[in-house]
């Protein structure tokens, strides 16, 4: 029965596991779960930028594999699959925070002379100059990526760490392989006019 | 080619994603063009620069935190499975469909026979009885009823001693 499931994913080692776990194969699961689990995470975090609910997140994840393993059809990869769970759930996230943020004053205080601000950076911290140009650059890479429409985000998140396929992009966020490369092409121009001034300082 | 039609085609040159005869075309233009030369730069990088983002590293405790919560939740994805409707699979749901349509075809079949023994039994009353209310209802005097041979019949009745 497993065999002639996988079809055209025959070559698809992940689905092939995930079809031995729904079978009752436990350790199967524990596979998958050993070679996803921190690219996940790590997907999920860099899309909404927050370590603790990325592993809540990432948990929920695992947690719908697991029950929703006697439902499962090889239709697609596998990493294709559990990266779509992943990412809608991180949408749901977003939205939520978005949701939160418009009435909620978290995050928000005041300083000494009266400014509003969302962040506080204590300019007394000591530390090495370069550590410290490194931090603003990661920062910076951050807020690059963070401004960027979600789905150029998805695309350049799962192309630039991830190293995912153009079609299997395409499969995860659910559009045409040509629209991966034009969200791609549009994000490049994006992140090359805010990363502009440490690119030229390389 | 000029910078105008460069432009849409550097991302995919620096990915090496271009036929050849196309690559060498702006390759050739790169090296004549300062700006556009500047720009395939800026854009490789601005993309290299994205590798400073963190990586995670493995967290600790995750595994067991995962064990855990899927234990906790358990009990309760059992209760769950009781209640039939929420849960119910496809091919439950084809019975219990299969199942609404035959009671509504039958409630139907019932209705059409019983209005078929209200039609049969009309069909029963004959044609002499249903003139004799036809004529009932037209007549105007006594004269005329007095002519219908059923109210004969009916005197002829009231007459006998009981």
């Amino acid at each position: 029965m497993g065999r002639e499931e996988l079809n055209g994913f025959m070559q698809d080692a992940d689905a092939a596991l995930m079809l031995k776990f729904k079978e009752g194969d436990k350790p199967a699961f524990e596979l998958l779960l050993d070679k996803y689990q921190n690219r996940i995470i790590n997907f999920i975090y860099r899309f909404i930028g927050d370590k603790q609910e990325a592993a809540d997140i990432a948990q929920e994840v695992f947690l719908r594999v697991y029950r929703f393993a006697q439902d499962y059809t090889p239709k697609a990869k596998f990493s294709t699959w559990i990266y779509k769970i992943a990412k809608n759930l991180a949408l749901n996230e977003l939205r939520r925070k978005k949701f939160h943020r418009l009435f909620s004053l978290e995050g928000v205080f005041s300083t000494e002379d009266g400014e509003i601000s969302c962040q506080q950076i204590d300019n007394n911290q000591a530390g090495a100059r370069a550590e410290l140009e490194k931090q603003d650059l990661i920062r910076t890479v951050k807020k690059a990526i963070d401004c960027l429409p979600v789905n150029q985000k998805l695309a350049v998140i799962l192309r630039r760490y991830d190293d995912l396929p153009y079609s299997e992009i395409a499969g995860i966020i659910g559009c045409s392989e040509s629209a991966v490369k034009s969200l791609l092409n549009r994000a490049k121009e994006t992140l090359k006019e805010k990363l502009k001034f440490y690119a030229q300082r390389k | 080619m000029n910078c105008r039609e460069i432009k849409p085609f550097l991302t995919q040159f620096l990915d090496g994603e271009l036929c050849q005869e196309k690559s060498l075309e702006i390759k050739a233009h790169l090296e004549k063009c300062r700006h556009c030369s500047d720009e395939a730069v800026l854009l490789k990088e601005s993309w290299d620069l994205l590798r400073q983002d963190e990586q995670l590293a493995p967290l600790s405790g995750f595994k067991t935190d995962f064990w855990k919560r899927l234990a906790e939740e358990a009990p309760a994805l059992e209760k769950k499975k009781v209640i039939v409707f929420p849960g119910l699979k496809p091919r439950l749901a084809v019975v219990f469909s299969l199942a609404a349509v035959t009671l509504i075809c039958g409630a139907y079949v019932m209705s059409f026979l019983s209005d078929k023994g209200i039609r049969d039994l009309a069909m029963l009353i004959n044609d002499k009885d249903i003139s004799m209310l036809k004529n009932l209802d037209l007549a105007e005097d006594l004269a005329v009823i007095e002519n219908i041979p059923v109210l004969e019949e009916l005197k002829a009745m009231d007459s006998v001693e009981l």
